[in-house]
């Protein structure tokens, strides 16, 4: 209510009035302060009157790599040539184009692959109060294996559904193919249908993830694009088999071409009747809403994503309990990511082992993974999951300008940077044990497979991000980068994540400046140690990553600032 | 689910229930864990992480919002955990302002106070700098509150104080990451935001974010004050609290816990008490310079009849004049004589007392019997005639018993809350809390006033009657009960009589025939009866709007009968509550300051219980009933009543027809006024007695629950002020009937012996948190909270149906007097204003008077918000702004009474209900001028 409400005043008048706001609040018989701090939680919400144009520029990761700081200075300055006070030039978080960088957002229009000349045009147009041109991305499919019904809309797995109501057997075939969570954590979808399926409740929804809002990750993008109706099937099949009540599709606000796309298919899925009432002239009813995210990289957070949905400030919640047990209004709730759910049909297609014989170098399963920042091609591809790092960067065309490797980043910023080569003595055991390595020998990061208990031995992560670092970065400079992302996306509940992300972005910032002294580096490990293990979600657990990775792989980087302080910066 | 968890918490093994945290475990088992965020008494919300223990996870858990599983194995101090802490405080005090704002005003800073624990002297880590984020730090708007955001952590503690345990909703969060601050409303100044300065957040804060500005004296750490439990003096809910004493002057008030109040408190309990220490205290004996004979107004606001009068408080150089300043013993000698002089020369019947239902169950217990047993008249009344005489009336009347029947705080067990005629969040603002608190639970609320009060924002139904409407309302309520079968039969059949009296009446008050005159919709009738039909428990809480009309006693009766149909009485949460008004306004009826009974209620008329009392007293007494407020200054104008003693009471402002109260007074022979300030009514009188106030005295007050407590002597009285009961018996005494006590306590005694409700209680066993009457164990109970489970104290045991028919108010408007007038009360003032005008924060925060009217209906006369009107009625005229409010119907005005300068009884209409005597303050004709 609060936030369909704002959003409409927003509409209205291009930011929310106070007078609007205090009518809003007797209208709907809320506390004034429940409606402003919703308002001035989430980034899409002005609280001033905006100007004329406002320009936002993506600074996280392959964007940051791509120059986007620079980009900005000049853009500022132009900004400032032409009008001061009405063109608005800043940065903002990953907007999901980290294959055609620098993404731009100009008056809530995403631009990628843009020269500055070209951004300058679009900004005289913004300021002229012309109408700006929309870009707009190809949504034909490219013959993925995911996509089952060769981008027809079938739905053949309701179909089924209907006729013979075996939610066991759709369990079971889930829980054959091991699909896991592909949002980063891989939690075993089957276990989480069928808690909920399994639970006593009035009421139970589903929620498709599509808030993808973390740097360098951006396949759910093309899912929703070019597979739409294989994400409405999965959240109906989710829906059928746990018996909710509805479901829903929480989608980002900046994904414009996306949500058209989903709107288009659900539309056609509610005329062909396999979704609304009476799923295809059956008793079955399952109603899909959009809920469009007002913004924030912490509504991906699911708890956080259910605050917003609730109207309230996306917080995350402390857990447990967990949402399949209290989930959107307390009520169980199957929260799933966009490609977990456009897995199932073909899993139901073709059976669970189609999925999980699909996978290599021993591991099991396929996945969907985007790759940017140093290499030639980047994009989106459709893998097996045991792929090796050579592999993708095959698939990317290599590392770009022909340099060398330096890291990667295997999960976004969350995950830490892994280096070309880890030294013997820098090995977990288990690592070597599970590998059947030698002990003496470093591993080079190229023979890596790309599997989630392969880099949970590795004590890292894996996400649908994969992000390239060259051999020219400073990764105690992509650190900054990637702890100042966190930082600007805490949500600022609980104490050592709001702290404790601006203490790490003040000590790499002195490092860099060369004034930080060698003995504070403890003082680091205390943060990240805090943060990881007293922060309330995600966000603030992973926040230090990247830097505890410097700090473990990068010396030499490292060392660079410490020589100039020791000399005689040193406090 | 009643299963039992075993875990261990640091090695002993501990037994829980399900859904106990860790937390609680812990504590419940000795072991404290530190926290900045948590509060017992609000939602855990796990945000400051202090709490966090090892459970065997990869990362911690926060204690206070993690559940306890079996076999789970806690660790609460290990060094990993402490590590965490350590470095978490250090951050928090790397940002914290030095010196703190809550160690030099409270010394209670509890980020300071777990930084020693952790023996952190200073933070050795630099501060965010980035936090405030170009906005201001400090916000010193609040007139009672200080805010400096740089002090605060975002424990959310003042979130939940002003969300959850005073439901005011008016602090949130804003902003996010590093730039979240808390915030007031939109962001506004808190002293420009809706925040009702209830002080509540600023009791919750564990830092110097939200600190208590001064009222006298700079504040200084409860560790060098001196600490008094008492009571609260203003309204009936009589919340505990703590006066902290310094430097022989209260510097600040402080919510105590007891089963009541729950330690919450309004502004006026928590920043209205300095009136005590206000330099026009009366501080030695007036008597009146003979040539101010004959008598008269002396301020110019007392003396005009015309509309416009100066404004604020009296002014000394305008009445000190008059008076000259006398011993004690001239000045009761002098009263003593001229009271024995008019009983000789016209009889006991030519005079009366006015108590006041702001004194000690001693003082009134003493005060009726000087004016019963020294004086021989029972001609003796008090504020409760202009309150709820009417709710007594009927509730004696159909279950034998004034008093609730169960208490305000049980609404939290109640389905359904029937609030009506009552402005509680203004007049019972911590009841209100209570209320509001229910609702967000799941209670619904059916709120019934033609004036919305806010607490309608709250309701499930808020009915806007027509003003004088509530027979008919109630009416067609019971009808559709009736006639849908939602009654409960066998309660009717075991508990009451009547009935068939009952359902011939409301026959025909169907919904569709009460809906034009009600002005609510006959649907909504419907499903408002069908809702309390259903519903398993049902409480009706009312106030003045009920009370004080002609009709106010069939109003209640009513509401009675509604409960007795649907067996809601009895039962936890359920039941009749109107909610008291005067701090002591039950314990003044209980103390017999009533013309018509004694203490207890025991009848005048009663052959039997006037040889108790004679006995007991050793004096004859009066077998006729005294006269009420209203008819005993009726009795004054004709010459009837000629001599009076008030104790305490104002009736210049509080009774109805000022011009007509002027003129009765002036009328009086003789008038001795026993109190704390020169008040309008001592402009009147011969002698004044100087007085001591509720923060000097100790005594027993008994609360709108009936819960006896104790209020404690906090200050000296100033000067020769003194204290009301040893004026009481000197004068006693001089009157020839010699009364000897030795302390409050022994007066006490004397009384609770000559009752049964408070028969067993002594200041021992009412202790901390008083008890509630009747209590026959007082020594292992609280007392008894829900009455009449096993039938009623009238002569048949049960419950009576006493039906009513619609009947107009006494005065309707009409071409000349257009407008309604309703006057009542507004949250910072109290009644005359005698105290409250007087209480720094409370006379700014509410400095003047005003009046409120429909933005449509000052269109209509070209009047804009804000300019000031005459409003005049057939009984006079005053002058004040008008203020456009949608709280008021059209055609209806709203005053609040407390200004003298624009007294709204100048125009109410003096009429009376046949049955409680009680004036129609909610109801007269009025008109508005330019």
């Amino acid at each position: 209510m609060i936030i369909q409400e704002l959003n409409a005043i927003q509409k209205r008048y291009g930011y929310l009035p106070a007078e609007e706001l205090r009518a809003l609040a007797m209208r709907i018989n809320v506390p004034l302060h429940r409606i402003h701090e919703v308002a001035s939680f989430y980034p899409l919400y002005h609280l001033k009157e905006p100007p004329i144009v406002d320009v936002k520029i993506c600074r996280d990761m392959a964007c940051h790599l791509h120059g986007s700081a620079n980009l900005r200075g000049n853009l500022e300055g132009y900004g400032h040539e032409l009008d001061e006070k009405q063109i608005r030039v800043e940065g903002v978080s990953c907007l999901g184009q980290c294959d055609h960088p620098v993404a731009v957002s100009i008056n809530d229009c995403v631009y990628w692959g843009k020269t500055e000349d070209q951004l300058r045009s679009l900004i005289r147009v913004a300021y002229q109060r012309e109408p700006l041109p929309r870009q707009q991305a190809d949504r034909s499919p490219l013959g993925w294996k995911i996509d089952v019904y060769g981008g027809q809309p079938n739905y053949d797995a309701v179909r089924k559904f209907v006729a013979d109501r075996d939610a066991d057997g759709v369990i079971k075939a889930l829980e054959i193919a091991g699909l896991r969570g592909m949002g980063g954590a891989g939690f075993p979808t089957f276990r989480k249908w069928s808690a909920v399926r399994g639970a006593t409740s009035d009421e139970k929804y589903v929620v498709c993830n599509a808030d993808e809002s973390e740097p360098g990750t951006f396949k759910d993008r093309e899912l929703l694009r070019r597979t739409p109706h294989l994400v409405i099937e999965g959240i109906i099949m989710a829906g059928l088999v746990t018996g909710a009540k509805k479901g829903w599709i929480y989608i980002r606000h900046e994904y414009h071409d996306e949500l058209e796309a989903f709107e288009d298919a659900l539309q056609q899925a509610q005329e062909m009747g396999v979704c609304g009432d009476h799923i295809l002239g059956s008793d079955l009813s399952f109603p899909i809403d959009i809920f469009v995210s007002p913004g924030g990289y912490i509504q991906g957070e699911e708890s956080a994503l259910l605050e917003a949905m609730e109207d309230r400030r996306g917080e995350p919640r402390n857990k447990p309990p967990y949402p399949v047990f209290s989930g959107l209004y307390g009520k169980p709730t199957v929260i799933n990511n966009v490609e977990t759910l456009a897995w199932v049909p073909g899993i139901l297609k073709n059976g669970g082992e189609w999925y999980r014989d699909s996978g290599t170098n021993g591991a099991t399963g396929m996945r969907f993974v985007s790759i940017s920042g140093d290499v030639n091609k980047p994009g989106v591809f459709e893998v097996p999951f045991g792929q090796t790092v050579r592999e993708l960067l095959e698939l990317a065309g290599g590392v770009r300008g022909r340099q060398a490797l330096k890291a990667i980043a295997p999960s976004g910023p969350s995950g830490g940077f892994l280096p070309a080569k880890i030294p013997a003595n820098q090995l977990p055991k288990g690592f070597i044990e599970a590998k059947s390595l030698p002990a003496d020998r470093d591993f080079d990061i190229l023979d890596l497979t790309l599997d989630l208990p392969t880099l949970a031995s590795l004590e890292s992560m894996l996400g649908a991000a994969f992000v390239v670092y060259g051999q020219q970065r400073d990764m105690v400079e992509q650190a900054l980068n990637c702890v100042e992302f966190f930082r600007n996306e805490s949500c600022g509940k609980c104490v050592p994540c709001r702290l404790g992300s601006q203490k790490l972005v003040d000590m790499i910032g002195e490092m860099l400046a060369r004034r930080f002294d060698r003995s504070r580096l403890n003082a680091v490990e205390e943060v990240s140690t805090a943060m990881s293990i007293t922060s309330i979600c995600g966000l603030g657990q992973v926040a230090s990553n990247p830097m505890t990775s410097v700090l473990k792989y990068f010396k030499e980087d490292l060392n660079r600032y410490f020589s100039a302080a020791v000399a005689g910066h040193s406090r | 689910m009643s299963k039992t968890l075993h875990l261990t918490i640091d090695d002993r093994p501990v037994r829980v229930s399900p859904g106990t945290t860790i937390w609680q475990a812990a504590r419940d088992h000795g072991i404290d864990i530190p926290v900045l965020c948590h509060d017992p008494k609000m939602t855990p919300v796990g945000v400051c992480r202090m709490c966090v223990v090892d459970i065997g996870t990869r990362v911690l858990a926060a204690a206070c919002v993690r559940e306890c599983e079996d076999g789970m194995v806690v660790r609460t101090r290990s060094p990993r955990v402490e590590q965490q802490r350590r470095v978490l405080l250090e951050w928090l005090l790397a940002d914290h302002p030095v010196p703190c704002e809550r160690e030099k005003t409270t010394g209670d800073c509890e980020l300071e106070f777990l930084a020693r624990q952790f023996g952190i002297v200073k933070s050795s880590c630099d501060a965010v700098a980035s936090r405030q984020n170009g906005a201001a730090r400090i916000d010193s708007s609040s007139r009672v509150i200080a805010v400096d955001h740089q002090a605060c952590i975002l424990c959310d503690r003042c979130i939940r104080a002003c969300d959850e345990i005073q439901c005011n909703e008016v602090i949130g969060r804003m902003g996010r990451g590093t730039f979240t601050r808390i915030a007031f409303d939109l962001n506004d100044p808190m002293g420009k935001s809706t925040c009702v300065s209830c002080g509540e957040c600023a009791a919750a804060c564990p830092t110097g974010a939200l600190t208590h500005k001064p009222i006298t004296l700079p504040l200084v750490p409860e560790s060098q004050t001196q600490a008094i439990d008492s009571v609260c003096p203003y309204c009936g809910v009589g919340c505990a609290l703590t006066y902290h004493v310094f430097n022989n002057t209260i510097i600040r008030a402080e919510g105590r816990d007891n089963p009541g109040s729950e330690g919450r408190l309004c502004v006026k309990g928590r920043y209205g008490w300095d009136y005590a220490l206000h330099h026009q205290r009366l501080t030695k004996p007036l008597i009146r310079r003979p040539e101010f004979y004959p008598k008269g107004p002396l301020s110019r606001a007392v003396k005009e009849t015309g509309p416009s009068k100066p404004g604020g408080i009296v002014d000394y150089d305008e009445v000190l004049p008059a008076f000259r300043e006398a011993s004690w013993d001239e000045a009761l000698d002098l009263v003593a004589a001229n009271l024995l002089r008019i009983k000789k020369e016209h009889g006991p019947g030519a005079l009366a007392g006015f108590g006041s239902a702001k004194c000690s169950n001693e003082e009134a217990y003493l005060f009726q019997k000087l004016i019963r047993a020294a004086l021989g008249t029972n001609n003796v009344d008090h504020c409760t005639r202009l309150c709820h005489a009417s709710s007594v009336a009927a509730l004696l009347e159909c279950i034998g018993s004034g008093a609730v029947t169960d208490v305000f705080g049980h609404i939290r067990h109640a389905e359904v809350a029937l609030i009506t005629g009552s402005n509680t969040t203004a007049n019972h603002p911590v009841a209100a809390t209570f209320f509001k608190q229910a609702a967000k639970r799941g209670t619904k609320l059916i709120v019934v006033d033609p004036r919305r009060p806010a607490i309608a924002d709250f309701a499930t139904w808020y009915c806007r009657i027509k003003p004088g409407s509530d027979v008919a309302f109630y009416n067609a309520i019971m009808h559709v009960l009736i006639y849908e079968g939602l009654i409960d039969e066998e309660y009717i059949q075991n508990h009451t009589e009547n009935f068939t009296e009952l359902r011939a009446v409301v026959e025909k008050y169907a919904p569709e025939y009460v809906s034009p005159l009600c002005g609510i919709e006959a649907p909504t009738i419907r499903e408002i009866a069908r809702t309390i039909g259903r519903s398993k428990s049902m409480m009706i809480f009312w106030g003045m709007g009920i009370s004080q009309h002609t009709h106010g006693t069939d109003n209640a009766r009513c509401l009675i009968a509604l409960c007795l149909l649907t067996g809601n009485i009895g039962r936890l949460g359920t039941g009749l509550h109107p909610l008291r008004g005067q701090n002591n306004v039950q314990g003044a009826s209980d103390a017999g300051l009533i013309p018509m009974v004694y203490p207890d209620y025991q009848p005048v008329g009663s052959e039997a219980v006037r040889q108790k009392f004679e006995a007991a007293w050793k004096a004859p007494l009066d077998p006729k009933p005294g006269l009420t407020v209203v008819e005993i200054m009726a009795a004054a104008l004709r010459g009837d009543i000629r001599g009076m003693l008030m104790m305490g009471e104002n009736p210049f402002l509080s009774d109805p027809n000022v011009n007509k109260v002027r003129q009765a007074l002036a009328r009086l022979d003789f008038l001795a006024v026993q109190d704390i300030f020169l008040t309008e009514t001592a402009e009147f009188a011969d002698v004044i007695l100087p007085a001591s106030s509720f923060l000097e005295k100790t005594g027993t007050y008994t609360n709108t629950d009936r819960r006896v407590q104790i209020g404690r002597k906090v200050l000296d009285p100033p000067g020769d002020a003194r204290l009301d009961w040893q004026i009481l018996c000197d004068l006693s005494h001089r009157l020839g009937y010699p009364m000897h006590y030795d302390s409050p306590e022994e007066i006490f005694a004397e009384f609770a012996d000559l009752t049964t409700n408070y028969r067993g209680l002594n200041y021992d066993n009412l202790g901390a948190t008083g008890k509630v009457w009747p209590c026959p164990k007082p020594m292992t109970s609280d007392g008894t909270l829900v009455l009449f489970g096993e039938g009623f104290p009238t002569p048949t045991g049960k419950g009576k149906f006493v039906p009513c028919e619609v009947a107009p108010a006494d005065e309707l408007p009409d071409d000349d007097f257009p407008f309604i007038l309703n006057t009542g009360r507004i949250l910072e003032h109290w009644h005359t204003g005698t105290m409250t005008r007087r209480a720094s924060i409370l006379n700014d925060l509410k400095p003047g008077p005003f009046a409120e009217a429909h933005p449509d209906d000052l269109a209509r006369l070209g009047i804009r918000s804000g300019e000031p009107v005459t409003v005049r009625s057939r009984r006079g005229s005053i002058r004040l702004p008008v203020l456009a409010s949608d709280s008021v119907t059209r055609g209806s005005i709203f005053i609040p009474f407390h200004f003298r300068e624009a007294a709204a009884n100048v125009l109410t209409n003096d009429a009376l209900d046949p049955f409680g005597k009680i004036p129609e303050f909610k109801f007269c004709a009025v008109k508005m001028e330019r």
